[in-house]
């Protein structure tokens, strides 16, 4: 027990006053931070003003293809103030990039223009180098700068591309050559040594471990090697100029995707009715499976959450079993139904029962001797309605990598395009004319899940079954139709 | 200059105030990162991440309870949260035995000596070393901020100090080996 105290006594004596300087450029480092964080900070400040440009943008839409006529001269302004703003925002972020680049290759410039000064060769180089100065004063030169090396490696978490890995790979390729040449054996064994442990070694790292080369070289040739080393710099600064503008390309990519999409609509009613006529109402209904697609644009405005919208067409039908049609005298038609000139004379029957002594009220009308003339076919009605959709979603990734989840909610503004009741039976299609309760304009919910994966750099494919509950469909219901779509949306999009 | 002037001259983000403060603490705070990183050049990218963090929440210090032990406190946990992720495999039973007595005659034993070999120790003993020998935390917050058991945590304390020792010793029987007469 007493030893136990012993070595933590030991310790706690040893360590009570304990304090050490840090080597004077970390200061540096920290405000150098500091100013880029700040930079950093105003990005957001962007993003709200482009994703409100965004929402504009789309309720200029809506409210276009609502208004068609007003708002001609309107049109070119608002799209053109848009994407101005987005223009500034990616010069913006240009900018933003440019100066966090050239912050952070100032060090690599401090290293040039020192090595051409012979005096301040020494002194002035620490600014880069910290660990290498505070080991030289070590003695333990060699040990820490290989340490130094390892914790590169570590913080390789600003994952970049396979590219940039080439690329680096090439330039310490590069520095080795022009190592050689300067016949410093020493020197080639450590940058092959560096050159080991760069594969997976980020930009950042890359111009560290320059110049650690750099400074190395300054020591132990002080004199011959200054001038190779100026060129060095130099033309690996050109091979870096040339990445960033490379990656800069590359940052810009991510926000905005193209999406197209096909899907089978599922249509469904989770209530029985008819939006045709109250006769109708406990028909049996069969729902028509059919095709929809679009196209899509999305936001990024995280990296997790997007903002997307499109336009997409839809189309659904159904039937409505069980009815028999005949010719009348009179022009009694279905309650919601405006019939065209040719068919104002038919006369639609619900047959429900199989049984023949079902009256209707349209049966009611007829005088019993008419009953005896007409001649009664079995059919069903056929109603199709088509849309045009412009959904307003946000979509949260769940998961975002290769394979990505994500859920997606949001509405969707139908405009009314097809509109056609038809009769079908054995012997043909006779087109009734056009339901007259179906608003020009209505709305849906959507609650969807997606899934996708990337197989290219920038295209995805999509699989999102998405369900679309409508409101509004009808401006006079009857019987509670109220109808919902599932579709199965699957397409490519393409990331820009 | 008034401490607390400088403090809310760095929330107001005054670049001479916070390299006032920096010049202050330092020091201090670089003399936590040393024991607590692997090696000098960890130590200086943690003093550096941590004064980033401090600048950062300065605005949250709100004058209860003292600075120094706040700013400690931020970069004990940033560095925390570097090495504790870092899952080192135990093989060592949790169940140590007990030490051997020998007494540790400290005079020649140079400070950089015992920091060099605590930093080599693993991440873990590394942490719970400086923890609970050096800053006094107990085994119960220790094991709340690794997330691991008490048991666990006193065990690796055991076994930290057990290494250290062994290399005392070594360090020792080089020194008599090398001079001899001393003994």
């Amino acid at each position: 027990m007493s030893e136990r105290k012993n070595i933590e006594r030991l310790f706690q004596e040893k360590f009570k006053d304990f304090e050490a300087n840090p080597a004077e450029e970390v200061w540096g480092n920290i405000e150098e931070k500091i100013e880029e964080k700040k930079r950093r900070r105003v990005i957001p400040f962007w993003w709200k003003l482009s994703g409100i440009a965004a929402l504009f943008l789309i309720g200029f839409f809506i409210s276009k293809s609502v208004f068609t006529e007003n708002n001609k001269t309107e049109n070119p302004i608002v799209t053109d103030s848009n994407a101005n703003q987005q223009k500034g925002n990616t010069t913006n972020n240009n900018s933003i990039e440019k100066v966090k680049k050239s912050s952070s290759s100032s060090s690599i410039d401090a290293v040039v223009t020192n090595s051409t000064e012979k005096n301040g060769v020494y002194e002035k180089t620490n600014s880069v180098t910290n660990t290498s100065q505070k080991s030289i004063a070590g003695g333990k030169f060699k040990k820490i700068k290989s340490s130094k090396n390892k914790s590169n490696v570590k913080k390789t978490n600003s994952s970049l591309d396979e590219n940039i890995h080439g690329n680096s790979k090439n330039q310490i390729a590069i520095n080795e050559e022009k190592k050689n040449n300067s016949n410093s054996n020493k020197i080639i064994v450590q940058t092959e040594s560096i050159s080991n442990k760069t594969k997976t070694i980020n930009l950042d790292d890359l111009k560290n471990n320059n110049s650690i080369i750099a400074t190395t070289e300054i020591e132990k040739k002080a004199n011959d090697s200054i001038k190779n080393n100026s060129v060095v710099t130099n033309a690996l600064e050109e091979l870096l100029n040339e990445k960033e503008s490379k990656t800069k390309q590359e940052s810009k990519v991510n926000r905005w995707q193209l999406t197209s999409n096909v899907a089978p609509i599922f249509l469904g009613s989770i209530s029985n009715g008819s939006p045709i006529d109250s006769v109708l109402v406990n028909n049996s209904k069969s729902y028509n499976t059919s095709v929809g697609f679009g196209l899509g644009i999305s936001y990024a405005v995280t990296p997790k959450l997007t903002v997307r919208t499109g336009l997409n067409k839809l189309n659904m039908s159904y039937n409505t079993n069980d009815i028999v049609f005949f010719a009348g005298l009179e022009s009694k038609t279905m309650k919601n139904v405006t019939p065209t000139a040719s068919s104002s004379m038919i006369q639609i029957q619900s047959n429900t029962s199989n049984n023949n002594t079902v009256i209707t009220s349209s049966e009611n009308s007829l005088l019993p001797f008419e009953n005896s003339f007409i001649n009664k076919t079995k059919g069903y009605l056929n109603q199709e309605i088509g849309y045009l959709e412009m959904p307003m979603e946000l979509s949260y990734a769940v998961v975002n990598k290769k394979f990505g989840l994500k859920v997606i909610g949001g509405f969707s503004t139908l405009f009314l395009q097809d509109n056609a009741i038809t009769i079908v039976s054995d012997s043909g299609n006779t087109l009734l004319g056009e339901a007259n309760n179906l608003n020009n304009i209505h709305f849906s919910t959507n609650l969807g899940l997606g899934i996708k994966y990337g197989f290219m750099k920038s295209f995805e494919f999509n699989i999102e079954p998405t369900l679309k509950y409508q409101l509004d469909t009808f401006s006079s219901d009857t019987g509670d139709f109220k109808p919902y779509v599932f579709g199965i949306y699957s397409g490519v999009s393409y990331r820009f | 200059m008034d401490l607390k002037q400088l403090i809310n001259d760095c929330k107001n983000n005054n670049r001479k105030a916070q390299e006032q403060l920096y010049r202050l603490y330092s020091p201090k705070l670089f003399a936590v990162c040393l024991k607590y990183s692997r090696n000098y050049a960890e130590a200086q990218d943690n003093l550096q991440d941590g004064f980033l963090i401090v600048f950062d929440k300065i605005e949250q210090f709100s004058f209860k309870g003292s600075f120094d032990g706040w700013l400690k406190r931020i970069m004990i946990n940033n560095v925390l949260q570097r090495y504790r992720t870092e899952t080192f495999l135990s093989l060592v039973k949790e169940d140590i035995a007990d030490e051997n007595e020998i007494d540790i005659d400290d005079e020649n034993i140079s400070l950089d000596y015992l920091l060099k070999i605590i930093q080599e120790l693993p991440d873990r003993y590394r942490l719970i070393f400086n923890l609970y020998v050096l800053d006094g935390y107990s085994h119960q917050e220790i094991a709340e901020m690794l997330t691991i058991n008490i048991g666990t945590s006193k065990s690796n304390l055991a076994r930290a100090k057990m290494i250290l020792r062994e290399k005392i010793e070594q360090y020792k029987n080089e020194e008599n080996k090398t001079f001899p007469s001393a003994k």
